[in-house]
């Protein structure tokens, strides 16, 4: 298995600054700002969830496709992290 | 004659009693139960007077008792007005009364209208199932309330005569639904297509599902699939075109066969390329029943994905400026005519006339055609590609907003002395309607306030920009495309910066 060098939180950063466009007006994201308050809408929240997906080859829980999920960098890293851990140890799954 | 939308359903009644019309996570209908249920709900309608030449308002969230509104109404004979339970009571009070309307349905008692006759009221039970009332082609069918320049909603009447067309082409022509689809309700109650989307599957004996109200509804769409065995959905173009590519293999290995789209442009790679989904692009403005044109996407499908061709018995014209036919690959407004034409914008006979003009091409007398305002070509194999807009209506989120009407009710507010809004795809969180103002500046809070009695949410600009004047070009109007270069959205950056140093 190949793993990036780059941590989770970064690579998540980059896909929320990319998908929200907010690089673009100069503002640099903070692992808790909330991207409800930042402009992003119920389409650009799919975006990300499918971008997210795509990237670390994972696909989250029903449980976690929930606003709170996708509120910060934070929060998708975290429901990231849990994804892979459960597809790493699937005897761990309950 | 076509048959109408009505006898068609009725057809499936008669015949498939024990198949499934309607699907939730929760309970199923049977064509025999969906058919009396709504059978009575139109009874109930036409002792209130509800009939051919009628209107009846809606007023009630996607799900099952909306769908039961819709049909019961149809077959009340009158025409369905769907209203947004959401939208400012103000905006569809104004609706309801220029239209005459004075049966309403609703979902759930309607602070507004205390007069409205809810969906599940247990009385119906005992309500007789009266023989239907079969409406005339040329009978309403719905009315769909769209933006309107001016700075008043117009609402759209379309006959059934449109409606059934679509449907018998949508069956036999196009394939879009077959009689064991399953075909998944997504789109907004208050949109034409979902007179399409759900009406067609129960013209031909097949399923709507009715997915449950969720959270995060475009992530929920997936599980909505997957928990309803869907295999036919619509997907607004402004979702399919940036996110196509990733959703469509999920949604094959998820059992679907078609996504329909439409909406605005449909701009984007993969759409052929999860096999064996097919992506069917509808276009059409309102005034012309849904969709008149159709396009089915293969491997050699372009990222800027053409509009297709006309379904049967409609026409359709590339016109210069002085309704003179321009040749193939060159830029022309699009003008519909034939089948599937609306009556025109209700109570609005000026505003009508302006749009659907003599169709200069037809040997019939009477006979008219529908400018829709979009610059398109044909291509040489019979295609049209959309190329832009004549007037500056804008798509959001698929949704049609006339910039006037934003502009119109920002005007409205107390210390805005002029108003310019544009959609800005550069914007922070994605597209957004962004305001630039010059007068007293009001706060963020107020201005959105005001607007959202007035408007419906995805009118509301997310941006406001207060400038001292507005810029202005040469002749003297404002220039929108400085507008549309301006940096707007630094001010949250500045404040941010200026923590930094601290």
């Amino acid at each position: 298995m190949i793993v990036s060098q780059e941590p989770v939180v970064e690579i998540v950063r980059r896909i929320v600054d990319k998908q929200l466009n907010l690089s673009a007006h100069g503002y640099e994201l903070d692992a808790d700002d909330d991207l409800w308050n930042m402009g992003m809408t119920s389409l650009t929240c799919m975006g990300l969830m499918l971008t997210v997906e795509d990237t670390f080859q994972i696909e989250l829980p029903e449980e976690a496709l929930r606003e709170g999920t996708f509120r910060t960098v934070g929060t998708i890293t975290a429901a990231v992290e849990a994804a892979r851990s459960a597809h790493e140890k699937p005897e761990r799954r309950v | 004659m076509t048959p109408t939308v009505c006898d068609l359903f009725e057809r499936q009644v008669r015949e498939r009693p024990d198949a499934t019309a309607v699907r939730t996570s929760g309970r199923s209908w049977t064509y025999a139960e969906f058919g009396g249920t709504t059978a009575r709900l139109a009874a109930r309608l036409r002792r209130g007077g509800a009939g051919p030449g009628g209107i009846v308002g809606l007023v009630a969230p996607r799900g099952p008792q909306a769908l039961t509104g819709i049909v019961a109404i149809l077959r009340s004979g009158a025409a369905c007005l769907p209203l947004d339970p959401d939208d400012p009571p103000l905006r569809n009070r104004e609706i309801l009364d220029g239209t005459g309307c004075r049966q309403v349905l609703a979902a759930a008692p309607v602070e507004w209208l205390p007069g409205a006759q809810l969906i599940d009221d247990p009385t119906l039970e005992d309500e007789e199932e009266a023989p239907p009332a079969a409406p005339d082609p040329l009978d309403l069918a719905y009315a769909i309330t769209t933006s309107g320049s001016t700075g008043r909603p117009k609402v759209v009447g379309v006959p059934h005569e449109g409606l059934s067309n679509l449907v018998a082409a949508s069956i036999e022509d196009l394939d879009l639904v077959r009689p064991d689809d399953v075909m998944l309700w997504t789109l907004a109650v208050t949109v034409d297509s979902t007179m399409h989307d759900v009406l067609m599957p129960l013209c031909c004996g097949g399923c709507v599902a009715v997915p449950d109200p969720g959270e995060l509804p475009a992530a929920g769409m997936l599980r909505a699939v997957r928990a309803l065995g869907a295999t036919v959905l619509e997907i607004p173009a402004a979702v399919l075109g940036p996110y196509g590519g990733s959703l469509l293999p999920r949604l094959a290995e998820a059992g679907v066969r078609l996504v329909i789209t439409g909406g605005s442009q449909l701009d984007g790679p993969g759409l052929a390329d999860a096999d064996p989904l097919v992506v069917c692009n509808g276009y059409g403005p309102t005034e012309t029943s849904v969709a008149p044109l159709w396009y089915r996407c293969d491997k050699s499908t372009p990222r800027w994905v053409p509009i297709g061709r006309p379904i049967r018995g409609v026409r359709a014209y590339v016109l210069d400026e002085e309704l003179n036919p321009v040749p193939d690959g060159a830029a022309g407004q699009l003008y519909i005519a034939g089948a599937g034409l609306a009556r025109g914008y209700l109570g609005l006979p000026g505003r009508t006339a302006a749009a659907f003009l003599p169709d200069p091409f037809s040997d019939t007398p009477g006979r008219r055609m529908y400018a829709t305002g979009d610059r398109v070509r044909r291509q040489p194999d019979g295609e049209y590609v959309f190329l832009g807009r004549t007037d500056d209506q804008i798509k959001i989120s698929g949704f049609r907003v006339e910039i006037g009407e934003v502009e119109h009710a920002l005007r409205g507010c107390p210390g805005v002395a002029d108003a310019a809004v544009l959609l800005r795809r550069d914007a922070p969180g994605g597209a957004a309607l962004v305001a630039f103002l010059a007068g007293t500046p009001l706060s963020d809070e107020e201005i959105s306030g005001r607007l959202r009695d007035r408007l419906p949410r995805h009118m509301v600009p997310r941006f406001h920009v207060w400038l001292d004047r507005l810029p202005l070009n040469r002749p003297g109007k404002i220039d929108r495309a400085a507008l549309a270069e301006m940096p707007f959205a630094d001010a949250r950056a500045d404040r941010r910066r200026t923590d930094d140093v601290t």
